[in-house]
C-alpha cells in the first residue's frame, strides 16, 4: 500500500509541477506575443470578459473608495479576477488540460494492455527523464534535431508553405557536413564551422527547389517537398558507400573526425558523459533569432503578408516569389542545420544507406503544431517531447513499448485540435458547477428559511 | 513474355493501392478538407485488416489448402474491416476539422503520429507478432494470389494479366475507380460535394448540408485509406511492422498530380508505379538492366520523373478553392 501512497504522491507533484512550467511558460509566451491565429475566432467572448472585467473593476472602486488601509489586499484581488478573466490565462487551462488528457489516455493505454505495471510505468513516464545528470543532458540534446526542423516547419507556415520536406532537407543536409568533416582538413574550430555551413547551405538549397518550382512553375509545395523527401535519402544512400567517406566495417560514414566534431565545451562532464554539446545553446539561439527576424524585420513582415494573402501583399509591391523562395530555403536551412548537429556530435547518429524517410521531419512538425508555430513555444515544446521520449526509453524494463511517448504525443496534439471544445466546456462552468454544489443548496436554505 | 507478366503482375500490386488511396484523397479535398491522415489511417486500417486475417484465420483453419472461397473470403473480411477501421480514424479528423474548424494539418499530424506509435506499442506489449519480442506481423499474401482460375486463366493476355498470380484487389480498385467516378460527376451527392469544395457559402445558401456532405467526402476518404493500407500490405509485404512506407503522402502527390481528377489520378498513379517498379522489377526488362544503373538511382527516378511533369503541366492545375478552409455556418 505505501508504495502505491507514494507513487500516487509523486504523480500528483509531478502533475503540479509540470502544470507549473506550463503556465508560467504560456504567461510569458502570451505577455510578449500577441493572440495568434488558432484564437482568432474567440475575440467576441475576449471583449465580452474585458467589459465585464471593467465593470466589476469600477464596481470595486465604488463600493470600496474609503477603506484605503486595505487597498494592496484589494489589488491582489484585483490581479487574481484579472489573471482569472484574461484570455492569456483560459488558454494555459486549455493547454494544461490538453496535456493531462493526453498523459490520461496514455495511462488509459497502459492500463488496459498491462495493468499490472501501469503504476509504475506511469511513474517513469514522469521522473524518468530526471533520472540522472547524464539523461537530463540526452533529453536536451535529444531536443536539437527536432527544434530545428520544428522550426523549419514553422518558418514556412509563415509565410503560407507547407513544408512536409524537413526531413530530406534534414537528411541531405547531415551528408554533406559529413562530407565536409571527412575530406577536409582543416583546423578544429574552423572545421566544424565549414562543415555547419556546408549542411546549411545544402539544407537551403534542398529547400530552396520546392520554392523555386512552387514559385515559377506553381508546382504544389506539399508534392514539391515530398518528391525531394525521396529525392535526398536515395541521393544520401549513394553519397553514403563513397569508399573516401565510407566505414565498410560499421557498413555507415565513418566518423573519426575529432576535429569537425562539435564542440561540447565541458557540457559532458557537467551533465554526467551525456552526449549534450553546444548545439543546444545554438538552437536556441537561432529560435530567437527566428523569432526576431518574423517579427522585428521586414523580411519578415514581408514573409508574413505573402502568408496571410498573397494578393494583396502582390498589390502592396511585394514580389511573392522572391519572398516564397526565401521562406522555403531559410526553412531548409534550418532543418539542415537539426541534421549536422544529429550527425556531427561527438556521439552522433549514424548515417548509413536509408530507405525510409527519416523521422525528425515529422517529428519537427508536431513539435511546430504544439507551440503554434511560435519560435520561442518551439524551444519548449522540442524539449518537452524530448524528455517524454527519453522517459519512455525507461518503460521498456516494466513490459511496455518506448512508442507509448508518441501516442500520448499524439493524443496531446489531438487535443489541441479539439481544444475549442475545452474551452467552451470552461466557458460554461462546468467545472464549478462541479465543485461548488453544496454552497447553491445552502443558498437555497438560506432563501426558504427568509421566506 | 513471362517477362512482361511477371513485370506487369509487380506493376500492379502497386499501382492499385496507390490510386485507390490518391482517389481517397480526392474525395476528402473535393470535399474541402485536407487529408494529410491518409498516411496514418493506411496503418491503422492495414493493422486491424491484417489482425482479422491472422486471427480469423486461425479461427477458421486456413491454409494453403482450404477452397478459394474460404481464403478470399478472409480475405474481403478483412479488408471490410480495414475499411471501418478507416472510417472510425477518419472521424476523428472529420470531428476536428469540420464540427470544430481547427486547423486540419493539426489533427491530421495527430493521426499520423498516433498510428505507427500504436500498433507498434500494441504489436510489442499485446505479443501480437509473429514470435515473442517481435514487431513484425506475418502476412500471408501467398495465400491470397489465385493460381489457377479454371476458363479465365485461358484467356489470352488478360487471363494471364489478371487471372494468375494476381488477387482481388486488382477488381476492386478499378471498380473503385470506377465508383468514384460515376459518385463525383454523375450524382446530386457528388455535386454536392464539388460545391462544397469549391464554394461552401454558395452550396450553404442552395440548402446544401456542408458539414453533412464534408463528412461524406472524408469518411469515404477513410475508408478509401484503410482499404489502400490493406492492400498494399496483402500485395506486397510479407509481414506487418506499422509502416506502410509513406504511401499516404505519395498517395496526396499522385492526387495533385492527378489534379484532383479520378482518371487523371490513375494515369498518375500508373505513370509513378511504373516508374517505381522499375528499380525492384528491372530484372525482368533485360536490356535495360545491361545498361547498368545502380538500384538507387532507378529508386530516385519516379521522383524525379513526377517533378519534372509537374513542371510542365502544373501551370493550368487548380485544387479545389474552399479546400483546407475549415467552414462555419453563419461565418466567423
Amino acid at each position: 500500500m505505501s508504495t502505491t501512497v507514494k507513487i500516487l504522491f509523486i504523480i500528483l507533484i509531478s502533475l503540479f509541477i509540470l502544470g507549473l512550467f506550463i503556465i508560467s511558460l504560456k504567461f510569458i509566451l502570451e505577455k510578449y506575443y500577441p493572440r495568434s491565429k488558432k484564437n482568432k475566432k474567440q475575440p467576441e467572448v475576449q471583449e465580452l470578459s474585458k467589459e465585464e472585467e471593467s465593470k466589476e473593476i469600477v464596481e470595486e472602486e465604488k463600493v470600496e473608495p474609503k477603506e484605503e488601509k486595505q487597498k494592496e489586499k484589494f489589488d491582489f484581488k484585483e490581479f487574481v479576477t484579472k489573471v482569472r478573466k484574461s484570455p492569456t490565462y483560459k488558454s494555459f487551462k486549455v493547454a494544461v488540460i490538453s496535456i493531462l488528457i493526453g498523459i490520461l489516455l496514455g495511462f488509459l493505454i497502459m492500463v488496459i494492455t498491462k495493468p499490472s505495471s501501469s503504476l509504475e510505468g506511469l511513474k517513469r513516464l514522469f521522473i524518468g527523464g530526471f533520472r540522472s545528470k547524464r539523461s537530463i543532458g540526452d533529453v536536451l540534446a535529444d531536443a536539437v534535431p527536432i527544434m530545428l526542423t520544428g522550426l523549419a516547419f514553422a518558418f514556412a507556415s509563415k509565410t503560407g508553405l507547407f513544408n512536409i520536406g524537413a526531413s530530406g532537407q534534414f537528411i541531405v543536409g547531415a551528408v554533406f557536413a559529413l562530407y565536409a568533416a571527412r575530406l577536409l582538413t582543416l583546423p578544429p574550430v574552423i572545421h566544424w564551422l565549414v562543415c555547419v555551413l556546408a549542411g546549411v547551405l545544402a539544407g537551403a538549397i534542398w529547400g530552396a527547389i520546392p520554392g523555386i518550382l512552387k514559385a515559377f512553375f506553381n508546382v504544389s509545395e506539399v508534392i514539391g517537398t515530398i518528391m525531394m523527401n525521396y529525392i535526398g535519402i536515395y541521393l544520401v544512400s549513394i553519397m553514403a558507400v563513397y569508399p573516401p567517406v565510407f566505414d565498410s566495417l560499421y557498413n555507415r560514414i565513418a566518423i573519426n573526425h575529432p576535429t569537425a566534431w562539435t564542440p561540447v565545451i565541458g557540457l559532458d562532464k557537467i551533465f554526467g558523459g551525456s552526449k549534450i554539446d553546444i548545439g543546444i545553446f545554438i538552437a536556441i539561439i537561432v529560435a530567437i533569432l527566428i523569432f526576431f527576424i518574423l517579427k522585428k524585420t521586414t523580411l519578415g513582415y514581408q514573409l508574413k503578408a505573402v502568408g496571410y494573402s498573397s494578393t494583396a501583399s502582390k498589390a502592396a509591391g511585394i514580389n511573392n516569389k522572391k519572398n516564397i523562395i526565401t521562406s522555403m530555403a531559410i526553412a531548409g536551412g534550418l532543418a539542415g542545420l537539426g541534421g549536422v548537429f544529429a550527425y556531427l556530435a561527438k556521439s552522433p547518429l549514424f548515417l548509413s544507406g536509408m530507405s525510409s524517410v527519416p523521422p525528425q521531419g515529422f517529428e519537427g512538425m508536431s513539435v511546430a503544431l504544439l507551440a503554434n508555430s511560435h519560435p520561442i513555444g518551439i524551444i519548449f515544446t522540442s524539449v518537452f517531447i524530448s524528455y517524454l521520449k527519453n522517459s519512455a526509453e525507461t518503460l521498456q524494463i516494466v513490459g511496455y513499448n518506448r512508442e507509448i511517448a508518441s501516442v500520448i504525443i499524439a493524443s496531446i496534439i489531438f487535443m489541441a485540435a479539439l481544444s475549442k471544445i475545452i474551452s467552451i466546456v470552461l466557458d460554461k462552468g462546468f467545472f464549478k458547477k462541479l465543485f461548488k454544489k453544496k454552497p447553491k443548496e445552502e443558498e437555497q436554505l438560506e432563501v426558504k428559511d427568509n421566506v | 513474355m513471362s517477362n512482361f507478366y511477371n513485370f506487369m503482375g509487380l506493376f500492379l500490386m502497386s499501382f492499385i493501392p496507390l490510386m485507390v488511396v490518391a482517389i481517397g484523397a480526392m474525395m476528402s479535398e473535393k470535399g474541402g478538407v485536407t487529408n494529410i491522415a491518409l498516411e496514418g489511417i493506411m496503418i491503422l486500417g492495414a493493422f486491424c485488416g491484417v489482425l482479422v486475417v491472422k486471427y480469423l484465420g486461425k479461427a477458421v483453419g486456413m491454409n494453403a489448402d482450404s477452397s478459394m472461397w474460404l481464403i478470399q473470403g478472409v480475405y474481403l473480411f478483412g479488408m471490410l474491416i480495414a475499411a471501418v477501421a478507416g472510417i472510425l480514424v477518419a472521424l476523428l479528423h472529420a470531428f476536428a476539422s469540420i464540427n470544430l474548424a481547427a486547423n486540419q494539418i493539426i489533427s491530421a499530424t495527430a493521426i499520423n503520429t498516433l498510428a505507427p506509435a500504436l500498433v507498434v506499442f500494441l504489436t510489442m506489449t499485446l505479443s501480437l507478432g509473429q514470435v515473442r519480442g517481435s514487431d513484425e506481423i506475418e502476412v500471408p499474401y501467398a495465400l491470397f494470389r489465385f493460381k489457377e482460375m479454371g476458363f479465365l486463366s485461358k484467356i489470352p493476355f488478360i487471363g494471364d494479366l489478371f487471372f494468375k498470380d494476381a488477387n482481388l484487389s486488382v477488381f476492386i480498385g478499378i471498380a473503385i475507380l470506377i465508383t468514384s467516378y460515376i459518385v463525383l460527376y454523375k450524382t446530386r451527392l457528388g455535386l454536392r460535394i464539388r460545391a462544397c469544395g469549391e464554394h461552401p457559402e454558395a452550396a450553404d445558401s442552395v440548402g446544401i448540408n456542408v458539414y453533412k456532405t464534408r463528412y461524406f467526402g472524408t469518411l469515404a476518404s477513410g475508408a478509401l485509406a484503410g482499404i489502400g493500407g490493406y492492400m498494399l500490405i496483402t500485395n506486397i509485404y510479407t509481414v506487418y511492422n506499422g509502416t506502410v512506407a509513406g504511401y499516404g503522402f505519395l498517395a496526396m502527390a499522385v492526387m495533385i498530380f492527378g489534379n484532383w481528377k479520378p482518371f487523371k489520378i490513375a494515369l498518375a498513379a500508373a505513370f509513378f508505379s511504373f516508374l517505381t517498379v522499375l528499380a525492384s522489377g528491372i530484372a525482368y526488362i533485360p536490356f535495360l538492366e545491361n545498361l547498368g544503373f545502380s538500384n538507387e538511382v532507378l529508386k530516385m527516378l519516379p521522383f524525379i520523373a513526377t517533378l519534372v511533369v509537374l513542371i510542365f503541366f502544373s501551370k493550368t492545375n487548380q485544387g479545389p478553392r474552399a479546400n483546407g478552409v475549415p467552414y462555419q455556418k453563419g461565418g466567423n
